[in-house]
């Protein structure tokens, strides 16, 4: 018997090692060829790197313009990501608490988005009709819009589990209902606050459909464009292009490290609504 | 809607009638008008623009051109049309199931006591955090057919292959491309709802002799049935509408291999002279399929779950 669990355990492990590889493998060898010369790329592409290039970095930054490129996600991703847990935070708490005639409907109709069709045409429209292409407010308002759904669901949850008896505390100091909201439950959400913050910021740095529509400038491109652009163009230059997708995914992994409770929390809250 | 509030009457309590009524609703006007003009609009809109000859000029006149845009995608453009459907069924079962079996083991694997256990956890789910363009780009670096990894590997086995370059295996390759980026989301969900299944399940069914093999699939998968139907509606939802990832590694090509229902609109979106109410027709079609399929879908995996 004891043997037997002894067998099992080595296999588990050996199944989920071989997975574990999997996933990483691909990555480092992004990782090996973006340090590689011209030279020793094209005479050893998959051997380890044998002196690293550290300047191929700073080739893929100025040949790539990834710095005018990294500067618009991070704003891209800083703006929709405050932006939309400053507004959904707004109407969640409202909502939690059922505060205007017809509240439920209104919850009803944010989270009736999953069931809606893909709707890039009319996107097309709204976004040309009311000017806001090539636009970074026009972008983030977006990004902010298409986020509402899920980052409504999520505060709403919250707000349902923080006491009324802080409203009542709070009437009879006579607070403001704004001020209420932003002084009081604001920073009692933290943790929603940090969740809905990660999922629209990661997503906003990751989105690829809508700036390749919406931000044709180049002046307005985020880094994804700018690496798809830059693969197109430089195709055969590999170690660049390496380089360049290290420089995309640097941040993500950072924030992978250091706030994965809240990415995996933000990720899950997504299932639960559907 | 009030009556919450009338509850508490006689305690004091935020204005939120009379006067300070105002407030609630204000602070929900911001999000509603941004969801309106992004969301409901264009979900909506797309049915007036699927009867139409709009082509993406906004400031020309836009006519009603009746059901010609349903016509033209069900008679003289209908071999694209079905070409796609039938691509993006074949895209949608593949990654559904393999994902989710893949994704159930993993999980109760992950679920016993082992040592690497959060380890493992953290870099299996750690690819789903990368965009599209990030995936693509790394996995069409390996598969290149020139001087890419995987074709070193297959040409020291004596075989060969054009991989993404050839029609036979680019739908696969994008298959598997797509289930290596979400398979962590999957397992995360599986394993939440392996750790709702109560533990003296197992113990007594163990002190009934039970083996690990009758225990997963007498407790464990009848006890995940929520979590299987949640993942796999989400699958579903996800891999009909995928269209991404595939402009990135292969832009609907070699041909029209890799071309979904997603991507066949994506297509006609950017053709110029295509019009864009031709898309939103496509659209709408698109729209009608994965309703009707995720309809069957749910009845059948809640009545199986009904019938425990």
């Amino acid at each position: 018997m004891r043997m037997q669990s002894k067998i099992q355990t080595g296999l588990v492990n050996a199944a989920l090692g071989a997975l574990t590889l999997t996933m990483v493998v691909p990555l480092l060898l992004v990782l090996n060829v973006a340090l590689k010369s011209d030279a020793e790329f094209l005479n050893h592409s998959l051997g380890l790197v044998e002196s690293p290039q550290w300047d191929n970095f700073r080739q893929v930054w100025i040949q790539g313009e990834m710095g005018v490129y990294f500067q618009n996600s991070l704003i891209y991703a800083v703006l929709a990501s405050l932006g939309a847990c400053l507004i959904s935070g707004l109407a969640a708490f409202p909502i939690a608490r059922k505060h205007f005639r017809g509240s439920q409907v209104v919850y009803f109709v944010f989270l009736s988005a999953l069931f809606f069709p893909v709707a890039l045409v009319p996107l097309l429209y709204v976004m040309n009709a009311l000017a806001l292409i090539n636009t970074y407010y026009g972008y983030v308002l977006l990004m902010i819009g298409n986020s509402l759904s899920i980052s409504v669901f999520i505060f709403v949850a919250f707000v349902k589990g923080v006491p009324r008896e802080l409203d009542e505390a709070a009437a009879i100091d006579g607070c403001g209902y704004f001020r209420y909201i932003l002084t009081i439950v604001f920073p009692l959400m933290k943790p929603a606050i940090a969740t809905v913050g990660m999922l629209v910021a990661i997503g906003t740095w990751n989105d690829f459909i809508n700036p390749y529509l919406f931000l044709t400038d180049r002046n307005m491109r985020p880094l994804t464009s700018g690496l798809y652009l830059y693969f197109g163009q430089y195709a055969t230059k590999w170690n660049y292009l390496s380089a360049g997708i290290i420089v995309v995914t640097a941040p993500l992994f950072a924030a992978y490290f250091f706030l994965q409770r809240y990415i995996v929390s933000g990720v899950t809250s997504g299932a639960i609504k559907g | 809607m009030t009556r919450p509030l009338s509850r508490q009457q006689g305690g004091a309590q935020l204005r939120t009638k009379g006067r300070g009524a105002i407030w609630p609703i204000v602070a929900v006007t911001p999000a509603l008008l941004l969801y309106a003009v992004f969301v409901l609009f264009p979900s909506i809109g797309n049915i007036y623009f699927s009867f139409t000859d709009f082509n993406g000029n906004v400031h020309k006149p836009i006519h009603w051109v009746g059901l010609d845009n349903y016509t033209r995608a069900f008679t003289w453009e209908s071999e694209g049309l079905w070409h796609s459907i039938k691509v993006t069924f074949i895209f949608a079962v593949l990654v559904t199931f393999i994902q989710n079996a893949a994704a159930v083991i993993v999980a109760v694997f992950l679920n016993m006591k082992i040592r690497l256990r959060n380890f493992y956890r953290s870099v299996i789910f750690a690819p789903t955090i990368l965009g599209v363009v990030v995936v693509g780009l790394i996995w069409t670096l390996i598969l290149d057919p020139y001087s890419g990894p995987l074709i070193r590997i297959v040409q020291f086995f004596g075989g060969n292959s054009a991989l993404l370059g050839s029609p036979d295996t680019a739908l696969y390759l994008v298959v598997f491309v797509t289930i290596w980026s979400s398979l962590g989301y999957a397992m995360i969900l599986y394993l939440a709802g392996l750790q709702g299944i109560p533990e003296h399940l197992y113990e007594s069914a163990k002190i009934d002799g039970a083996n690990a093999r009758a225990s997963f699939f007498h407790i464990t998968l009848p006890m995940l049935r929520p979590s299987i139907t949640v993942n796999v509606l989400l699958s579903i939802i996800g891999t009909l509408k995928t269209f991404d990832i595939i402009v990135v590694m292969t832009n609907g090509g070699p041909g029209t291999a890799t071309t979904t229902l997603g991507m066949h609109i994506f297509k006609n979106l950017l053709t110029p002279g295509s019009s864009q109410g031709y898309a939103a027709a496509l659209s709408i079609i698109h729209f009608v399929i994965v309703l009707a399929v995720v309809l069957i879908v749910q009845t059948y995996l809640q009545r199986k779950e009904a019938d425990l």
